[in-house]
């Protein structure tokens, strides 16, 4: 008789009798599973962050500082001129005033609490900020300060991540040429279409805004820049939803389009708090409204 | 929670017939239950991903579970070939056959001596009764090479069982 004809019955009969440990097998696997899912989660967490923060981070890297006069590059961004906070530095005044004899304020290098107080004072009044958390994070540069907070305007919460990055001594600066702008995912009806501007100043101080891209599920952001003529930059990314997280690892798009206008934001990035030394009160101030935040 | 239940379901009812395949092409309890936990748990990590692309269709999803555990089973071979002793001595038990446990002993010890892909290919055409086209899609290989491996397994094997095979075919 040949083998191939009876190596069915042999291998069958063989493990007939072998006693399995089905139950810890079901769950261990199961257990096992949920750690791949959680590991998987995590990373695409990440991916879907490092999207958000990619503009903003890759600040002051690549392209020499443009010191020319005004220049616009790229597509303009969905911009509109409504809802523009106060604090735009561009009205020239008339008044002269007598010096007075008050001392400077005390002075400390600005914390994340203090750039929430500095950006919680430049907000439209009625929208409620939550979720405050300070940096630094895995993608943070060295001596930027940054941090994350979600702000509802009434029409639902967005992810904010603003971030404050002291004079490069390499002088390079960021610029619209450095943006994708391939979008990866459907955007939501109502979406701001994608684009890239960057203007300067005869300061030299060089204003961008990008109205970004998103994985799926219609996430996307807006981001301003403002970058001084000495090299220091402030970013300001805001999503059209709440950050990612682990039941939306992909971002949560509520909304069609980030809160405010880029016109508004551009004007919250402009102002002149924004610096690498703070008033102390600033940062006091900042401290007691993160505890409330956190 | 549905979808746990589900897969439970589903492993609860696979695990051990996957366990004997596993058992049988690596020759080890506890590295056989290894290798099948690790295939449901990778099953489970894409479960609701599974159950759409497959729906109902049960072969479908069984086929994928000796999918992801010949690919484990091989890349553990691969890793562990440096550590693994091959006897070419079949036990002493093994020449007298008088139950199961010691058929499996004296089976083992044949298909120990096979490399691992031609432990795969018996394993699944003659435990499992695969057509040789879904063997060669499991393993990722053409027909004709599954083919060639089933032959040169089946002539090696006839010569390790040697006199055994017929006081093994007339239990």
């Amino acid at each position: 008789m040949d083998l191939e004809h009876d190596l069915s019955r042999l291998l069958g009969e063989s493990v007939d009798g072998l006693a399995s440990p089905v139950g810890a097998i079901v769950a261990e696997a199961e257990a096992q599973g949920h750690r791949i899912r959680r590991r998987r989660r995590r990373l695409r967490i990440a991916g879907a962050t490092a999207v958000v923060v990619a503009l903003a981070t890759a600040g002051a890297v690549v392209m020499p500082r443009p010191v020319a006069g005004p220049t616009v590059i790229g597509t303009p961004p969905a911009a509109t001129t409504a809802g523009t906070p106060s604090t735009a530095a561009t009205t020239a005044t008339t008044t002269v005033v007598a010096p007075s004899p008050v001392t400077a304020p005390v002075t400390v290098p600005v914390t994340a609490e203090a750039m929430l107080k500095i950006l919680a004072d430049l907000l439209p009044p009625g929208g409620k900020l939550s979720k405050f958390r300070p940096g630094p994070f895995e993608w943070t540069r060295a001596a930027a300060t940054d941090f994350t907070v979600e702000y509802d305007d009434g029409r639902g919460a967005a992810h904010i991540y603003v971030v404050m990055s002291p004079p490069d001594p390499k002088g390079m600066s960021w610029n619209c040429d450095q943006v994708d702008l391939t979008d990866h995912g459907t955007r939501p009806g109502g979406a701001e279409p994608t684009g890239c501007t960057s203007t300067t100043d005869a300061s030299g101080t060089v204003f961008s805004a990008v109205t970004g891209v998103g994985p799926e599920g219609g996430y996307y952001f807006r981001k301003v820049r403002l970058e001084r003529a000495d090299g220091t930059s402030v970013d300001l990314v805001v999503g059209n939803g709440p950050a990612p997280s682990p039941e939306h690892p992909s971002g949560l798009a509520d909304r069609p389009a980030p809160p405010l206008t880029t016109a508004a934001w551009q004007a919250v990035v402009r102002d002149p708090a924004w610096r690498t030394e703070v008033p102390a009160a600033t940062a006091e101030a900042g401290a007691a409204l993160a505890a409330t935040l956190n | 929670m549905e979808q746990g239940l589900e897969f439970e379901q589903f492993a609860s009812s696979r695990a051990h017939r996957l366990f004997q395949v596993a058992y049988l092409m690596c020759g080890d309890w506890h590295q056989a239950q290894d290798l099948v936990q690790t295939t449901l748990a990778k099953m489970f990590s894409v479960w609701s991903r599974l159950r759409r692309g497959g729906g109902d269709d049960g072969p479908t999803i069984d086929a994928y579970a000796r999918k992801v555990l010949l690919r484990n089973y091989l890349s553990q071979k691969r890793l562990r070939k440096s550590s693994e002793i091959v006897t070419t001595d079949l036990p002493e038990q093994a020449s007298t056959p008088n139950d199961g446990g010691e058929l499996r002993l004296v089976m083992v010890a044949a298909l120990k001596q096979l490399p691992p892909r031609s432990r795969a290919v018996v394993v699944l055409r003659y435990l499992e009764d695969h057509s040789i086209e879904a063997v060669a899609d499991m393993l990722g290989i053409s027909p004709g090479a599954v083919k060639s491996l089933n032959f040169r397994s089946l002539a090696k094997l006839r010569e390790i069982l040697g006199e055994d095979r017929e006081s093994l075919f007339h239990r």
